[in-house]
């Protein structure tokens, strides 16, 4: 859900939704199907509604985005062994071997919720590289993630 | 196409792809350094399982019009589908619950030793402390909408810190009617002058009332020695190297310790930049302190200002009875 919407509030109540849906639609769902799946589909569909009404996250929530971050999910569900604990493990260890030009910015933005423009007094840099580095931080860290076989490799 | 292949051919279009990992990625980072994310979370599955317990309430509640056109047809509930209800609403809890994350970084704690040890070298050193409410985490509501207005407490935004030889101190702070609120440690007993007049003794160190996250404030948070020494323990402690603070080229000793848990209550990062040479800190930062009657989550900036030499009597409650009066 975090994935899919800006807003901290609006996930939350998207999650409830979610699970409100779920309840009503459980003699609904197919046991021989998975769960998380099913309830993903869920989400999904909420996420959609939400997205036509707010028209600011519709660049962010694309049904194709969403269609691919629930492939994604459904994936990592399907691996065996690892548990979220030890996903979430994985990338901590990725975000150790960021080079420090990736690594400060992510941990700033993040952590200490700094602003863009803390952060670029704090690294020397503008504002304008600052915004770009969590981005290819971002994309590094999946990358990392794939290597260590949490997510699947794209071709 | 089977459906295998449709996923195949979906998961390889990057177009998509992409941008869906770093969204995933990015979701992955705000529950990794979340702090409260379990307590958040628990409060939303309490918040699912009310309204579902409460099902007059559902139809009440603001579920957004295209979901509730398909959906609607699914509001009754068959009594013989209950118990797999609960048997969904329990696996969601479990599910729920695995959302959790433990952060334990290699040590440096050769530097902290240092820094620890200058801090208890003879000399005084003067404080300045500067107080920054942080704003909520994006998407969070802002604390005013949760906490009830309160009556205004002292605060320690540009209040002052003076300390001797590790062990002595005084906190001269504003108070929020007028005047200033002098607390210190003479070394023998605590004290505190407020209005001009010596409205607290005890003894040994503490003075009680002071609005400190707790690390500090549990430990007589003015004795910055013992305060960094819990550091110890409660934080990981990293040595990054020599950087200089912002707006300043000095090459300084960079120390940062994060909390090792949530269940640890004081600030959650602590930055120290130190003297090269000496090792006295000249600026600790405690980022995402809670304090005491302050709403916001805080940032609190110990900068060294002076090591000039103070009165003899400064840390004595006599001296600032003169000064207030």
């Amino acid at each position: 859900m975090r994935a899919s919407v800006y807003d901290q509030t609006t996930a939350d109540d998207l999650f409830q939704e979610t699970m409100l849906t779920a309840w009503r639609m459980i003699d609904e769902y197919d046991r021989s199907r998975s769960f998380g799946a099913w309830l993903r589909g869920i989400a999904k569909r909420l996420v959609l509604a939400h997205c036509r009404k707010a028209a600011r996250e519709v660049p962010l929530s694309s049904e194709k985005v969403l269609d691919y971050l629930g492939q994604r999910m459904e994936q990592v569900d399907r691996q065996p062994g690892d548990t979220l604990e030890e996903r979430i493990a994985a990338l901590r260890d990725c975000i150790e071997r960021l080079a420090p030009l990736f690594r400060e910015p992510i941990e700033l933005h993040y952590r200490q919720h700094r602003t863009t423009e803390w952060i670029a007094g704090q690294l020397a840099s503008t504002k304008d590289a600052i915004q770009k580095r969590p981005q290819r931080a971002r994309i590094q860290l999946a990358e990392c993630l794939e290597r260590k076989a949490v997510l699947t490799k794209l071709k | 196409m089977s459906r295998m292949d449709r996923t195949r051919d979906n998961l390889e279009d990057k177009g998509a792809g992409r941008p869906a990992d770093e969204r995933l990625i990015h979701a992955l980072l705000l529950h990794m350094y979340d702090d409260q994310a379990a307590d958040l979370r628990e409060q939303r599955v309490q918040r699912a399982m009310q309204a579902i317990r409460e099902p007059a309430q559902l139809h009440a509640s603001k579920s957004s019009s295209a979901a509730e056109g398909p959906l609607a047809r699914y509001a009754w509930f068959p009594s013989w589908s209950r118990r797999s209800a609960w048997a969904a609403a329990a696996l969601i809890l479990v599910a729920v619950s695995l959302w959790v994350f433990i952060y334990s970084p290699a040590p440096a704690m050769a530097s902290l030793e240092e820094i620890l040890s200058a801090l208890g070298l003879p000399g005084d050193r003067t404080y300045s402390i500067q107080m920054e409410n942080l704003p909520a985490p994006p998407g969070r509501r802002p604390p005013e909408e949760n906490w009830p207005a309160r009556m205004p407490r002292p605060g320690l935004d540009n209040a002052k810190l003076y300390l001797r030889d590790g062990r002595r101190y005084l906190l001269v702070r504003q108070d929020p009617n007028g005047g200033l609120i002098y607390d210190g440690y003479d070394g023998e007993q605590s004290w505190r002058v407020k209005d001009g007049l010596v409205a607290e003794t005890r003894v040994g160190l503490g003075a009680g009332g002071i609005p400190m996250p707790p690390i500090m404030a549990d430990v007589p948070f003015c004795d910055l020695h013992q305060t960094l020494e819990r550091i110890r323990v409660d934080y990981t402690v990293e040595h990054l190297g020599q950087v200089s603070l912002p707006g300043n080229n000095e090459l300084l000793r960079y120390v940062r310790g994060r909390r090792n848990s949530r269940d640890v209550k004081g600030p959650e990062t602590i930055e120290i930049w130190a003297d090269p040479e000496s090792a006295i800190p000249n600026c600790i930062i405690f980022d995402g302190a809670k304090i005491q009657g302050n709403r916001h989550p805080c940032r609190l900036t110990f900068e060294l200002v002076s090591e000039e030499p103070l009165p003899p009597g400064w840390f004595t409650p006599a001296q600032h009875l003169s000064a207030d009066q």
